[in-house]
């Protein structure tokens, strides 16, 4: 079965300040996710980590190399197309969670759901929200939901439509130890059978719960890990700290 | 320093301050309209033809300067309310509130005064327009020679003065709830909108409610004085009433749409609802733009093609005063448009539908708009007296809600576009 993720030599350049050269964020960096693996990136902080799973969902485009997803090639879809794709094999959680604010935490789950699949029930809704802990809340708007509420109504989102593939930027990084715990119980779990989950973390206990880690360093990857312990994640991440010094 | 932070801030935020910017040029062209006016009836030798000047004047600065202040207080408030994480930074910087409302005044003086260059650059041409080539038409004998336009520095530095003056007492308000605003609350939750209408405003808009209805009866009994006038009276009411009126409407009306209709649909009134000090500042000054232009059919302005330019001269400014305050009302909140666009799109909206939705919610203003227009141009339909055709109040809202609506969705699509040309990672981020 061909990988869920294939991102082949991938490099990124944002412009410099007026008149300085364009600052390279990825020099080309390939990537492979198989169905069912939960890969996590890590890497001291400014080593182009966000940046390459922006690149990889097609957040973001990218100056060299190629994304595919599910075999599909990302910078060939136009945006009506692109949107219509993610909607049906992509889901993101962002640690600054980007639920739509007008609707309530029910509403943006149904919204996912009726785009996705083209209806979008109050049992399944309540079943998606019920399976992240919060199905008394669904009446309740964003704003009126505490920072882990939030994530979790951002993760049933996702999860409820069950995409291909899941990124996810650092979606501990605002909770508490408690609710970060759920999410990642959450995430872990979703990576299964045909479903997989990249995830970007500056937490090291939280890496150690992926299938392998890739650490990056300066834009490019310093190293690969598969099944590693907590102990293991901190080595690598130190070595590539030490590297670039 | 302080004088620096206005300055910097002003720079920094030129996109925030530029609907009061617009609607503040406009404000100046009124003032020195009326300074114009003064200059040149002192000038003439005519004294029959000064006093029809100095009365145009009088007539002129009643026509506008409410408008004008309820357009400037507006997107004052808008941009405060829009500001309230950099009003906070300020105290956490150790500026008292009393210095933040002092920073936020000094911005609008500022502003005000820059405007009035801008304001001062166009009026001559277009007070030659206003009494030379649009009185053409009416002006009884044709022999009479064109007038020069002057404008003297005596009347001028006057209407500076009444046009600053007006800015920053306008601004008092949201510069009072920008002290008040509480910095660790603001930096938490820089998106709150949510500011409760006051006791003392439903106390004048009940009295101005009540005036109008006696204008009214009066003028049914045949008084054709102040009384004919009920029809200004009952928008003021209504502007003053608008907290109350415009989201109960607006979730009536939109409630019977079928709730199975398509997502674009449910989208745009759920934002509308949601973001009800938007919704509410544009379907008010929409209102108060269809409102004013029945008062005009009203008044038989458009029944001879003649008193056309005229109408146009006299109701011309505060009409498009307050539908440019509408608009800006929505421009100002493009960055927080495409801030949701962008999670509607990562949530699995397409374009298109994004755009569509935008579109529907700056229609669901205009329709709310026209429904309390139409409630307001209502008793103007029955008159007493003879000659008076009842629909003309009627005829001319369907114009001013095209070009409302225009204005409107072409505002809440523009951010959706925009956004569209960049990546949802830039949009995800970007900053009030």
């Amino acid at each position: 079965m061909r990988p869920i993720l294939t991102a082949t030599d991938v490099t990124k350049r944002y412009p410099g300040p007026r008149g300085a050269e364009p600052r390279t964020v990825l020099d080309r960096v390939s990537l492979t996710v198989e169905r069912g693996e939960m890969v996590v990136v890590v890497g001291p902080s400014g080593s182009g980590k966000s940046t390459l799973l922006q690149c990889s969902s097609g957040l973001d485009t990218v100056d060299a190399g190629s994304v595919h997803v599910d075999g599909v090639d990302l910078a060939g879809l136009r945006p009506e197309a692109a949107a219509r794709f993610r909607r049906s094999t992509i889901g993101f959680v962002f640690q600054s969670y980007n639920l739509v604010g007008s609707l309530t935490a029910a509403e943006n789950v149904a919204l996912a759901l009726r785009l996705a699949t083209g209806r979008a029930d109050r049992r399944t809704v309540r079943e998606a929200l019920a399976a992240v802990g919060l199905a008394d809340e669904g009446a309740r708007r964003p704003g009126e939901l505490s920072g882990g509420q939030q994530q979790r109504v951002a993760l049933a989102r996702t999860l409820a439509t069950r995409p291909a593939l899941v990124f996810a930027d650092e979606p501990t990084g605002a909770l508490d130890t408690e609710a970060g715990a759920r999410v990642l119980d959450l995430l872990r779990g979703y990576a299964s059978g045909d479903t997989s989950v990249v995830m970007v973390t500056h937490d090291l206990e939280a890496a150690a719960r992926g299938d392998r880690v890739v650490v990056l360093r300066d834009g490019a990857v310093h190293g690969e890990l598969v099944a590693p312990t907590t102990a293991d994640v901190l080595a690598a991440v130190a070595a590539a700290r030490e590297a670039g010094r | 320093m302080i004088a620096r932070l206005i300055v910097t801030d002003l720079v920094a935020g030129w996109r925030t301050w530029l609907g009061a910017f617009v609607v503040l040029v406009l404000s100046g062209v009124v003032a020195l309209v009326c300074a114009g006016d003064v200059s040149t009836a002192s000038a003439m030798g005519d004294t029959e033809q000064a006093a029809a000047l100095a009365n145009h004047a009088k007539i002129y600065a009643g026509m506008n300067a409410p408008v004008v202040i309820g357009g400037v207080a507006v997107l004052v408030g808008f941009v405060v309310r829009s500001q309230r994480t950099r009003h906070a930074l300020w105290q956490f910087a150790g500026l008292t509130p009393r210095l933040v409302a002092a920073v936020v005044l000094g911005q609008v003086a500022t502003v005000a005064l820059l405007t009035l260059g801008v304001a001062a650059l166009v009026v001559v041409p277009f007070l030659d327009l206003l009494l030379n080539g649009l009185s053409g038409p009416v002006r009884s004998d044709p022999d009479v020679a064109l007038v020069t336009v002057t404008l003297a520095p005596g009347p001028v530095a006057v209407a500076a003065l009444v046009h600053i003056g007006t800015a920053v007492v306008s601004a008092a308000v949201a510069a009072r709830r920008a002290a008040r605003t509480p910095a660790l609350h603001a930096v938490r939750a820089p998106a709150d909108e949510t500011t409760r209408p006051g006791v003392a405003r439903l106390v004048v808009a009940l009295l101005l409610g009540l005036g109008a209805t006696a204008m009214y009866a009066a003028y049914l009994l045949g008084d054709q004085g102040l009384s004919s006038m009920f029809a200004i009276v009952f928008v003021a009411a209504a502007a003053c009433a608008a907290p109350w009126l415009v989201a109960p409407l607006l979730r009536a009306w939109t409630a019977l749409v079928p709730a199975r209709s398509r997502t674009t649909w449910f989208l745009a009134r759920r934002a509308a609802l949601h973001s009800v000090s938007r919704s509410q500042a544009s379907v008010t000054l929409v209102t108060v733009a269809a409102a004013l232009g029945a008062f005009t059919g009203s008044i038989g302005l458009w029944n001879d093609p003649r008193m056309f330019f005229q109408g146009l001269a006299l109701f011309g400014v505060p009409v498009a005063v307050v539908l440019v305050t509408a608009v800006m009302t929505v421009f100002m909140t493009a960055p927080e448009r495409r801030r949701e666009t962008a999670a509607l799109v990562v949530a699995g909206v397409t374009w298109r539908s994004a755009a569509l939705a935008a579109g529907l919610e700056g229609l669901i203003s205009v329709v709310t708009a026209g429904v309390l227009a139409l409630v307001l141009a209502l008793p103007s339909t029955v008159s007493p007296f003879v000659g008076q055709v009842p629909l003309d109040a009627v005829r001319p809202l369907p114009w001013v809600l095209l070009i409302g609506a225009v204005l409107l969705v072409s505002a809440s699509v523009a951010p959706v576009l925009t956004a569209r040309r960049h990546t949802l990672v830039a949009e995800l981020r970007v900053p009030a």
